[in-house]
């Protein structure tokens, strides 16, 4: 017994030195950039791997910088926040009105519809953002934080698939109940489906956040003016600008450890959704 | 038994076969299935066309017979929409001049916007530009711009998708018309617009909810898919562009540009790259993941949730900030003193003489791009699969594992025979998904290497560019685009994803079949 046992101990010593082995490659570039938004020294090709000397400035620098007429940080910072949430409120309404028609109430398109959906959400959506631009265009909604919202949000009907999985397991008898005394339809949805299903309405609401807190495509063809980027196009220029990769790349660290902040948290609180809201829909098929 | 469930080798026959027979099998067995779902698709076009061909003909022989039938009011409602229901009763005044609204706004909608447009879509317009010079005051010139061949294009097809919204909403409404008069024949009270309200709140509710995201879906989706195929047989492009100039149809000329003539064969080399890119992509990230996942299952590990929450870290970063940093972490210079930190690293930890050009930007190696894009994206995307597999993972019944180690299963054993075959079954549909998204995957390829390294200027692609990024740079990160090339590369791509999407359908299919029967 004495050998199995050991054995173990030892199987289990090599898993955590691979694990702490395998975690530490992954999280050390994140780590390399979270401290040089801490550095003095701004050039992206510094010989000293970490920070010497460590400042604040780069953060104030976003806010308040030099350039900050050429590289509004603020402004950015604003904007993919009113995108986000606009977008964000839209869909969640869209996907949930979608679920709830699809998951309650049977009628002769249903099945079409369901199929349609399913083979227009294998399809990635970049392929036909450049004819959507044009679409925009002729209503004067590019360029414009509105235009770029609906562009997000209005389409995101297609991607009922885990709410409606979710919908279907609260008990049609509840509804039945409900319909003997007395309510519509409507109020079943308002009174009573929702506030049932919190958990996977925070998921919904979380993912369709994140989702244009994070696009950089989409957002790159409809934005023109500096004004109206997000974070993820303004950012950018900072990347492509050899001047500013040269003397001013922590700025970029900093810029992006800022936006990245809010999103880790959320992942983290939402980590248990997540697994169960992949496995859930990928069970149900 | 369903007659769609088709299985080409039972499963008793290679129960004593090696894995290898068994995956093998599973593979060709997929292929098939694939084969045969595209056969079954093709296969059911004719019988689709005929019964769509019966009910025009039904719609057609309903149409006539409510006019033969119909009183005047019924007939008036032929002309105009919603007469036989207000001028039938007060209570219907409401629904009938909704009606008769959607008549009106149609009409005007063709007569200002509609017609002008759809007449002028198979020229695209005839003047671009008046420029007129002032007779008095010599080089001073008024431009007016006259015919805009995109709106043309845009307006038409929308015209045309209006068009079929009314002729719906006319067929509709002598229905109606037909209908009402048949409640008032019998005496039976006509509904008023409490009970109509109550209709949309109840029985039609459907309508009511889905009306918005159905609308919502055909602008942001159909729409532009249907002008991005027309735009495709026209020779839109930077010298082309309106306003100024007009475009015109040239049938399949952006085909033999795009697939000859401007490229020659770089089409194929960029599939080519595509596919072995996704396959790559795919696995790589597939196999890592689950070997990940599972070493964190075993029973004996501690601190699960510490190790899991590690690599969430890694994926809740938003990808445009982690591959933009990373492409600058891996950059290149020549003088060392200016290359990236990675060098840099290897140089004062490891001690090692290097200075690697790891995206190959300037030594122009491709392989070297080829394979750090690989890399990079196995640390981006690995975790996503490390956590679905985890789920997936603590859901298969012990019981399994008990009864096959009583039976004397070995751990490499009990992988093959129970892990691998349940990850496979819940991964295998999603495996798919994943590969068809990697093949569009823009923001890796993108942030990482633009695509190069490049040995050609203008609008060719890059040794890394995928089907997708070649389609932005030629579109939208070009000072010359050329939209009509553009749109047939996004026809393409979208047919070769369209085929693995075939794909997911069928199997995602097969599951839910596979759920009634269990």
């Amino acid at each position: 017994m004495i050998g199995l046992r050991s054995k173990r101990i030892v199987t289990d010593t090599v898993i955590y030195i691979v694990l702490l082995l395998i975690i530490v490659i992954w999280l050390f570039p994140l780590v390399w950039m979270v401290l040089r938004a801490f550095d003095t020294n701004g050039a992206a090709y510094s010989v000293s791997i970490f920070p010497k000397e460590f400042t604040f400035d780069n953060f104030k620098a976003l806010f308040s910088g030099d350039d900050y007429e050429f590289f509004p940080y603020g402004t950015w910072l604003v904007n993919t926040l009113i995108v986000a949430v606009g977008s964000c409120v839209i869909s969640t309404l869209l996907v949930l009105m979608v679920s709830f028609a699809l998951s309650r109430m049977r009628f002769k398109a249903r099945k079409t519809l369901m199929n349609i959906a399913l083979i227009l959400g294998l399809f990635p959506g970049f392929l036909s953002v450049i004819a959507l631009y044009y679409i925009f265009k002729e209503f004067e909604l590019t360029d414009s934080l509105v235009g770029l919202t609906l562009a997000y949000s209005l389409a995101s009907g297609t991607g009922y698939y885990i709410v409606k999985g979710f919908f279907d397991t609260v008990p049609m008898a509840i509804d039945e109940a409900a319909r003997i005394d007395g309510a519509t339809k409507n109020r079943i949805f308002w009174q009573m489906i929702i506030p049932l299903s919190k958990p996977i309405i925070i998921y919904t609401i979380l993912t369709s956040f994140i989702g244009p807190w994070c696009d950089f495509v989409l957002a790159s063809v409809f934005m023109k003016t500096n004004e109206n980027f997000t974070i993820a196009v303004g950012i950018r220029q900072w990347i492509t600008q050899e001047n500013y990769v040269g003397t001013h790349f922590t700025r970029f660290c900093a810029g992006g450890v800022l936006i990245a902040v809010p999103i880790v948290l959320l992942y983290i609180v939402m980590q248990k959704f997540y697994v169960a809201g992949i496995t859930g829909g990928a069970a149900k098929g | 038994m369903s007659k769609d469930q088709r299985s080409a080798t039972p499963t008793w026959k290679l129960y004593n076969r090696p894995w290898y027979v068994k995956l093998g099998n599973g593979i060709a067995d997929y292929f098939k299935n694939a084969g045969l779902m595209i056969w079954g698709v093709l296969k059911a076009i004719p019988f689709k066309l005929w019964a769509l061909l019966l009910a025009i003909a039904r719609c057609f022989q309903g149409l006539w017979f409510r006019f033969v039938k119909g009183d005047w009011r019924t007939k008036i409602s032929y002309l105009i929409m919603g007469f036989g229901c207000f001028s039938r009763s007060p209570k219907q005044i409401i629904k009938g001049l909704l009606l008769l609204a959607v008549e009106a706004l149609f009409i005007v909608f063709m007569i200002f916007i509609g017609w002008p447009n759809l007449y002028m879509m198979g020229s695209l317009g005839d003047i671009a530009v008046i420029k007129k010079e002032s007779p008095i005051v010599p080089g001073l010139i008024r431009t007016t711009y006259v015919d805009n061949s995109l709106t043309i294009l845009l307006f038409s097809v929308m015209t045309l998708m209006f068009m079929v919204f009314f002729v719906y909403m006319w067929i509709k409404n002598t229905k109606i018309a037909y209908d009402t008069q048949k409640l008032v024949e019998e005496g039976k009270p006509l509904s008023g617009p409490k009970q109509q309200l109550n209709y949309a709140l109840n029985d039609g509710y459907h309508v009511t909810v889905l009306t918005l995201p159905v609308l919502g879906v055909l602008v942001i989706s159909i729409l532009p898919l249907i002008v991005n195929i027309l735009v495709a047989f026209t020779n839109y492009d930077f010298f082309h562009a309106p306003p100024g100039e007009l475009f015109d149809w040239v049938g399949f000329g952006s085909f033999t540009n795009v697939f000859s003539k401007t490229y020659g064969s770089a089409i194929w080399s960029v599939l080519g790259w595509t596919i072995i890119w996704a396959v790559f992509a795919t696995f790589t990230n597939f196999f890592f993941g689950m070997f990940l996942a599972m070493i964190i299952n075993k029973k004996s590990i501690k601190l699960k949730a510490f190790w899991r929450t590690c690599f969430v870290i890694v994926i809740a970063v938003p990808d445009f900030i982690s591959l933009m940093m990373m492409s600058k972490f891996f950059s290149y210079n020549p003088v060392e003193d200016f290359t990236g930190a990675f060098n840099h690293m290897l140089q004062q930890w490891f001690g090692l003489n290097a200075n690697i050009d790891w995206f190959g930007t300037s030594t122009l190696n491709e392989w070297n791009a080829r394979i750090m894009v690989i890399v990079v994206n196995l640390w981006r995307g690995m975790p996503f699969t490390m956590l679905s597999t985890y789920g997936i993972l603590m859901n298969i019944p012990e019981e399994l594992y008990e009864s096959s180690r009583i039976d004397g299963a070995g751990p490499l054993r009990r992988f093959i025979s129970i892990t691998f075959p349940y990850i496979m079954f819940v991964m295998g549909p999603q495996l798919i998904t994943t590969f068809t998204g990697n093949i569009n995957n823009f923001n890796v390829i993108f942030f990482l290497t633009g695509g190069g390294p490049n040995y050609s200027i203008g609008n060719a692609p890059g040794k890394t560019d995928l089907l997708v990024t070649w389609l932005y740079k030629m579109t939208v990160n070009t000072s010359q685009p050329e939209y009509s090339n553009g749109a047939v590369l996004g026809l393409f791509t979208f047919i070769i994803s369209s085929f693995f999407a075939l794909i997911v359908f069928n199997s995602s299919k097969s599951v839910k079949q596979e759920d009634t029967f269990q």
